[in-house]
């Protein structure tokens, strides 16, 4: 089953849940470093920016010695190509195997890359002549993903089983007919309901330990799902190139009325459940969705036009946040707007990125008119000529 | 910029009404990712009860670090901070954003005075509030007083750079100096950023410096944008990026607002790697003079990195010079006959290298954490 030594992952997740308690202190260091030692962890899990590193230069590893092989062979059919390719999946596996086994990578980047690596590779090799069918992809990628997901417990690659697995179902189902076509929402809305149903449960999580993030993905994908399947654009315009509806604009679809009652009442279920049930999963998927459902609308009825709905909508979204936050001042119902991470520091970065990148994009100078603008005043000090 | 002919405003407006649809989308979509982490964030450290009992009764934590994670447990509180602040956020920039193409498209119906004296309320108002509410002015960290200023500055500033922007569409009030639409916004913003101490403000201000100086630098356009076959915007891009190190390290040593400086040192140091890469690239004669002040930048960020312990800096200074470095050797190999036997020392010479650095990633995660 998993790849990992459980006592190394216990343990790790021990740290954590230590350095946790240290960031908010609650513990000493003294403490922190006493039960560290305590439980040691042999795992190699470095820095998430270290991570992304080892990511890349892995994938350039992976990639550039399949190209070394496959230049070194001369290949020139189309079969020894999708040959070299299984190949080199293989190895990619094997070398994941090792790196684990040997020197103990958990989450480093190294075991991330080569594990998608050998997906990649297996699912180009079968698709090089083109005479693979789309079910046939989801299938191999369903058996491939969710070995990966038991064997290593990714996160990652649990979305992608969920998500192909749905994707197996819709294939096979829409073979069987008109009929078929036209339930093939309601099937898949049901069987992700069914997926959320057994994946949401608290103490199931929990009880998968080494598998509870993975479960928390397929929650969420399962929650996502169960939306797309009932959003009226995504049936409509799905279900009009893909089964050749040859829908004129503002006909609808058979039964279109009620995927316009899920399109709007499912985000609003999802919020009221969460915030009833104190379930974040829920609300924030929720508030989410609900940007969705605005969308799916204005998609179909320009009611209002676009800036008059953008100072409308804007000015009530101010006025809602607004009110929230004074309500919340002390917490009430079990709700605050206390900020509870310590690591603010990183989080105000990343907001002031946001900021940049959506309110500022200052036009530059590059017009004629902008003698000062080049490397004659660069730097800070620009305004000789000015 | 001559928006005179009604068929060239029209256009303009269709454009700017699908930019904003864009940002937003953008916008949402950027939410959605940080949701899910946020997601898995919190249930990450959802603090479990049996490991603390465990390691308590084994006498690794003192009770009274024992009690303080046990009353963490009594108080189950939900934050919703971040969603409040999402929320706030979304409102702002479709408020802000709603509002400038409004007052363009209907710049022929509604009267300009009109225009300008709501545009011109909400900016007083809004720094009225701030200005009245905030605390006493320091050359340190000053906390915003209470969780709506920093939103309300920000829908202030956004405002007052719409109102800048009317006067100079309509009236030509700063003649024909383009160079002042920019200017402006970013006195501004660095004033405010400083008199306020808000962050996100601070990086709209270095974005306009650098507008102003002809470079794009918004994340997402600094490599679309700019045209870095011209060798004004590279050298110009270099000494703007120079220029913001230095104030990030003048900002730490004077400690004139220190925590100002990552954010500065952050926009220098892409601004500079980037340029330099560019000039790499774009002078032949002398690209290995090019190549020693991309190691030398690199050096600098290096002892940057390992004094202030920043995974980040290293990542980023590693990946510049690895592109820098693999430019020269292909340039070594490809530079004559291209032959068999390049392309077998490219891929070894990519595989070597990438193997060299991951060893010198795991060192290096190693020296950090250590220190």
């Amino acid at each position: 089953m998993i790849a990992y030594n459980k006592q190394s992952l216990d343990n790790l997740e021990l740290q954590d849940q230590l350095e946790d308690a240290f960031n908010k202190n609650f513990i000493s260091v003294q403490e922190l470093n006493l039960c560290k030692e305590k439980y040691p962890s042999k795992l190699y899990s470095p820095n998430p920016f270290v991570r992304i590193g080892l990511f890349i230069l892995t994938l350039i590893i992976t990639f550039c010695t399949f190209g070394l092989l496959a230049l070194m062979v001369q290949l020139s059919s189309e079969n020894g190509i999708s040959g070299m390719l299984i190949f080199s999946g293989i190895i990619s596996y094997i070398m994941l195997e090792i790196m684990i086994k040997a020197n103990h990578h958990y989450k480093s980047g190294v075991d991330d890359a080569l594990m998608w690596a050998s997906i990649i590779f297996i699912v180009t090799s079968l698709n090089i002549t083109g005479s693979f069918s789309a079910l046939m992809n989801a299938v191999v990628l369903f058996a491939l993903s969710i070995y990966f997901a038991i064997r290593f417990a990714n996160m990652a690659i649990s979305a992608v089983a969920c998500i192909s697995f749905l994707a197996v179902i819709f294939f096979t189902y829409i073979k069987l007919g008109t009929f078929a076509k036209a339930t093939v929402p309601f099937l898949l809305m049901g069987i992700s309901l069914l997926i959320y149903l057994v994946s949401s449960k608290k103490t199931f999580q929990e009880n998968r330990k080494y598998y509870a993030k993975c479960w928390l993905m397929a929650e969420i994908i399962s929650l996502v799902s169960i939306y797309t399947c009932g959003n009226y654009f995504v049936v409509r315009e799905l279900s009009n190139s893909m089964f050749n509806l040859n829908l004129q604009e503002g006909q609808s679809i058979p039964f279109g009325w009620l995927f316009w009652v899920f399109t709007i009442v499912v985000p609003l279920v999802y919020f009221i459940t969460g915030i009833s049930k104190k379930n974040m999963v829920l609300i924030r998927t929720g508030l989410t969705l609900i940007a969705a459902i605005v969308f799916t609308i204005r998609y179909y009825y320009r009611l209002l036009p676009a800036e008059i709905a953008m100072a409308l909508g804007g000015a009530l979204l101010i006025i809602i946040a607004y009110t929230l936050i004074r309500y919340l001042k002390k917490p009430k119902h079990g709700f605050s707007d206390i900020l509870i991470n310590k690591k603010s520091f990183a989080s105000k970065q990343l907001e002031s990125l946001i900021i940049v990148q959506t309110f500022g994009q200052a036009k530059t100078n590059t017009g004629n008119a902008t003698e000062f603008g080049g490397g004659t005043g660069g730097g800070g000090g620009a305004g000789g000529e000015f | 910029m001559a928006y005179g002919l009604p068929q060239e405003r029209i256009i303009w407006h269709k454009r700017l009404v699908s930019l904003v649809w864009r940002k937003i989308t953008g916008c949402c979509l950027f939410a959605n990712l940080l949701n899910i982490l946020a997601i898995l964030f919190i249930h990450y450290f959802n603090m479990k009860h049996f490991v603390f009992d465990q390691l308590y009764a084994e006498g690794l934590l003192s009770s009274s670090s024992f009690e303080k994670i046990k009353s963490q447990w009594a108080n189950k509180l939900l934050s919703v901070h971040w969603e409040l602040r999402t929320i706030l956020y979304l409102g702002i920039l479709l408020f802000s954003s709603g509002l400038s193409i409004l007052v363009y498209k209907n710049i022929d119906t509604i009267g300009h005075q009109a225009v300008l004296i709501f545009i011109a309320i909400i900016t007083i108002g809004g720094f009225y509030y701030c200005y009245k509410n905030k605390l006493p002015f320091s050359m340190m960290k000053v906390e915003a007083p209470n969780s709506f200023f920093d939103y309300l500055l920000l829908l202030s500033c956004l405002c007052f750079i719409a109102f800048i922007g009317y006067l100079q569409y309509q009236y030509h009030a700063f003649g024909y100096r383009f160079g002042l639409v920019t200017f402006i916004p970013m006195v501004t913003f660095l004033f405010c950023a400083y008199f306020f101490d808000h962050l996100g403000i601070l990086s709209l201000g270095i974005t306009n410096l650098a507008a102003w100086v002809g470079i794009a630098v918004t994340p997402a356009d600094i490599l679309k944008a700019n045209d870095f076959n011209s060798p004004t915007i590279i050298i110009t891009g270099l000494l703007l990026g120079i220029a913001l190190v230095l104030i990030g390290k003048l900002t730490l040593m004077r400690n004139l607002k220190s925590h100002f400086a990552f954010t500065y040192t952050n926009f220098g140091m892409h601004i500079a790697f980037i340029c330099c890469l560019a000039g790499l690239f774009y002078f032949n004669a002398v690209y290995l003079l090019w190549f020693l002040m991309l190691i030398g930048i690199a050096f600098y960020f290096y002892t940057v990195a390992v004094k202030n312990k920043s995974f980040y800096l290293l990542l980023v200074l590693t990946l510049y010079s690895y592109i820098g470095l693999c430019y020269v050797v292909f340039r070594f190999l490809f530079y004559q006959a291209s032959s068999d036997g390049s392309f077998y020392a490219a891929f070894m010479y990519l595989i070597l290298s990438a193997i060299g650095l991951i060893y010198f990633l795991i060192a290096m995660n190693k020296k950090i954490k250590k220190t």
